[in-house]
């Protein structure tokens, strides 16, 4: 038992250090909400039946959508749902479509994005 | 004592690998035995887990904003897989999947549906690597492996002493000198405690965790700890509300509602027709609470008695007369007859008079309706018409007499309230302030609105004055600030799942149960109100 506890240690000091990132940041530039994703920012445009998320550097300038897989986790009016994610025209956007209403849907998207491990963001509810 | 050399040789072989480990002590001297964890929050919850030894998590889910349990389900998405955590308790819920006994930094995204509510939530496992476990294990099996002569050589020696130990043992001697159960017991209690200490389903309870202040000053308390201290907090927000004033005071009687009960002579105290009222004793307003029988000097009683004898020969010489005149009635006048049975009235009446100050006693009678207080009465006893024999006051209906030492605002009074010395807030209603100065303070009165029917007359109490001069700060309840161990009040914020940082602040008293922060907190900071002078013992 303390054989494991002191294996844990040097794993444990960045678990706890690391706090939750709260901050809030303003409407992206076409208009949804930012999430923080890395270094990354993403940012998720919900429509009735549609789901956009943009990929933007840490200055909110666009980046292109190519090569990143992924997945989005949906909660809209009691029901989960899990959309599979695919880059749009243009390689400008990811967009996945289902049955949803925008308007206080929760989603949490799974990303792979090049050369990463496959990470998973919170988007904050759409006011 | 030589038996014990093969069985020194066995524990410092088991010892080994433990002492192996002792030197990474140094490498992280902070986290002292903190376990991995992964900590998710939304706008509505807060979610913490906590990897146990052995690939089992423990989730704790907590409303966000209040630290309340928050009691549902969570479905758990590792890696694709969809995985429900099973509940254990009130917020408390085990997850188990192999994934999470391997090594890694793993996101996992938890959907969690507490009664109506349901959120998503995701957060990242930092997973510990097993590697070092195996590197180390290696890394003196490695060096026996490098160097066989001393593998050959220690292996040689151990046997070499064994058997020298064994040979030179002494013969075993009679029970009665030697007792052997004591020796054999010892080695079993110690091969019971080492399984007890590896066995997994221990580990899998649960590791403990202490509270711990780290070096920047914030306390680490885990989820476990928080929801045995019942922490709560409570998200702030500004708010307007009236500066305060405050002022020492009593507890004084309603004027209207108090009495005291005095004779209007000297005399002797008798019991009432229940015998005398007793402390605390519910009393109506117009009850007999005791008689006092007048008490006279020899002269005084003498006096009256010859003006009773002297009245009484008259009342019998003129009831004499009236009778006679009576049964002449037609030879005699009228006239006559009506003024002899007029006078004989009159000395009837004038002996009736007297009559009570030769016989008669004086009733007390409590004024007001209310619960005797004061009792200062002994049956037989004399008083005089200087002494309050009873108090009487209606506990229902109490005022608060407080001395202003600045006259400034007094105007402008909003409100006030009153605090108990066992720390009750008593809502008070201002009625009125004296003009002539007493202790150089002017003394105000207060109503006490609906006062508890403990509250003592006399009590003191510390009134605060609520002035209409806005104050904009924070409303938190009065336990919320605690001192610090440096001196000034502190706060603790709640900044993440299981920390929290003291906060200094400048705080104003608002009423007995809330005070205003004006300085230190920002708006939409989660601060603690339950619990935190259990936080701040934390060392």
């Amino acid at each position: 038992m303390f054989r494991r506890l002191f294996l844990t240690l040097p794993f444990a000091t960045p678990a706890l250090a690391q706090s939750g990132h709260s901050h809030s940041h303003g409407a992206g530039p076409n208009g949804g909400v930012v999430a923080e994703l890395g270094n990354q920012h993403l940012e998720l445009v919900l429509r009735d039946g549609e789901l956009r998320i943009y990929l933007l550097n840490e200055q909110d300038q666009p980046m292109p959508a190519t090569g990143v897989a992924g997945s989005a986790v949906l909660q809209s009016q009691g029901r989960q749902q899990t959309l599979r994610l695919a880059a749009g025209p243009g390689n400008a956007y990811l967009v996945g479509q289902g049955e949803f209403v925008a308007r206080g849907t929760r989603v949490v998207a799974s990303l792979t994005l090049p050369g990463q491990p496959q990470r998973s963001v919170r988007f904050p509810v759409a006011p | 004592m030589r038996r014990f050399l093969p069985l020194a040789l066995i524990a410092c072989l088991l010892a080994l690998p433990v002492r192996a480990h002792e030197g990474h002590d140094d490498e992280a001297p902070v986290a002292s035995n903190a376990l991995p964890r992964l900590q998710a929050e939304s706008e509505l919850f807060e979610l913490v887990g906590v990897l146990q030894p052995g690939g089992l998590m423990l989730l704790y889910l907590d409303r966000w904003a209040d630290n309340a349990p928050a009691d549902g389900a969570i479905t758990v998405t590792i890696e694709g897989q969809e995985v429900a955590a099973e509940r254990l308790g009130v917020g408390l819920f085990s997850l188990r999947h192999p994934r999470l006994a391997r090594p890694g930094s793993i996101d996992l995204i938890f959907s969690v549906s507490a009664g109506e509510e349901m959120d998503l939530l995701t957060g990242t496992l930092e997973a510990p690597a097993p590697a070092e476990h195996a590197e180390e294990a290696h890394g003196w099996l490695d060096a026996l492996r490098e160097a066989p002569v001393l593998l050959i050589g220690g292996l040689a020696l151990l046997l070499g002493g064994l058997a020298l130990g064994r040979l030179s043992a002494p013969r075993p001697l009679p029970p009665m000198v030697e007792d052997e159960a004591p020796r054999k017991a010892a080695p079993l209690a110690v091969g019971l405690l080492m399984l007890l200490a590896a066995s997994p389903a221990l580990a899998q309870t649960g590791v403990a965790e202490p509270p711990r202040r780290m070096e920047d000053g914030t306390v680490f308390l885990p989820k476990p700890s928080q929801r045995l201290l019942a922490i709560r907090t409570q998200a702030t927000a500004t708010a307007e509300a009236f500066a305060t004033l405050q002022m020492p005071g009593g507890i004084v009687p309603d004027p209207n509602a108090s009495g005291r009960v005095q004779p209007s002579q000297t005399g002797r105290l008798e019991g009432g027709e229940r015998g005398l009222p007793t402390l605390g004793q519910r009393v109506e307003r117009g009850q007999v609470l005791a008689y006092v029988t007048p008490s006279y000097t020899a002269a005084e009683r003498g006096t009256l008695t010859q003006n009773a004898a002297e009245l009484d020969a008259q009342i019998a010489i003129l009831q004499a007369r009236a009778t006679r005149l009576l049964s002449l009635r037609g030879s005699v006048s009228e006239r006559e007859i009506q003024e002899a049975q007029a006078e004989l009235a009159g000395a009837r009446q004038r002996r009736a008079a007297i009559q009570p100050a030769l016989s008669g006693r004086e009733a007390l009678v409590a004024p007001v309706s209310g619960s005797v207080s004061v009792v200062r009465a002994a049956l037989g006893q004399l008083v005089d018409n200087q002494m309050a024999v009873f108090e009487i006051v209606d506990p229902a209906r109490l005022w608060v007499e407080a001395l202003a030492f600045e006259r400034t605002s007094l105007d402008n009074i909003a409100g006030a309230s009153a605090t108990l010395p066992d720390g009750r807030a008593l809502e008070l209603e201002f009625t009125g302030r004296g003009l002539a100065r007493r202790q150089q303070a002017v003394p105000l009165n207060f109503r006490v609105i609906a006062p508890p029917a403990d509250v003592d007359v006399g009590s003191p109490v510390v009134v605060l004055l609520r002035v209409r001069r806005n104050l904009s700060g924070i409303i938190l309840p009065a336990d919320a600030v605690v001192r610090s161990a440096e001196g000034p009040p502190v706060v603790f914020e709640h900044t993440s799942a299981e920390r929290f940082a003291p906060r200094p602040v400048r705080v104003q008293p608002l009423d007995g149960a809330r005070v205003v922060v004006t300085e230190g907190v920002n708006p939409g900071a989660r601060i603690v109100v339950q619990g935190a002078g259990l936080i701040a013992q934390v060392r």
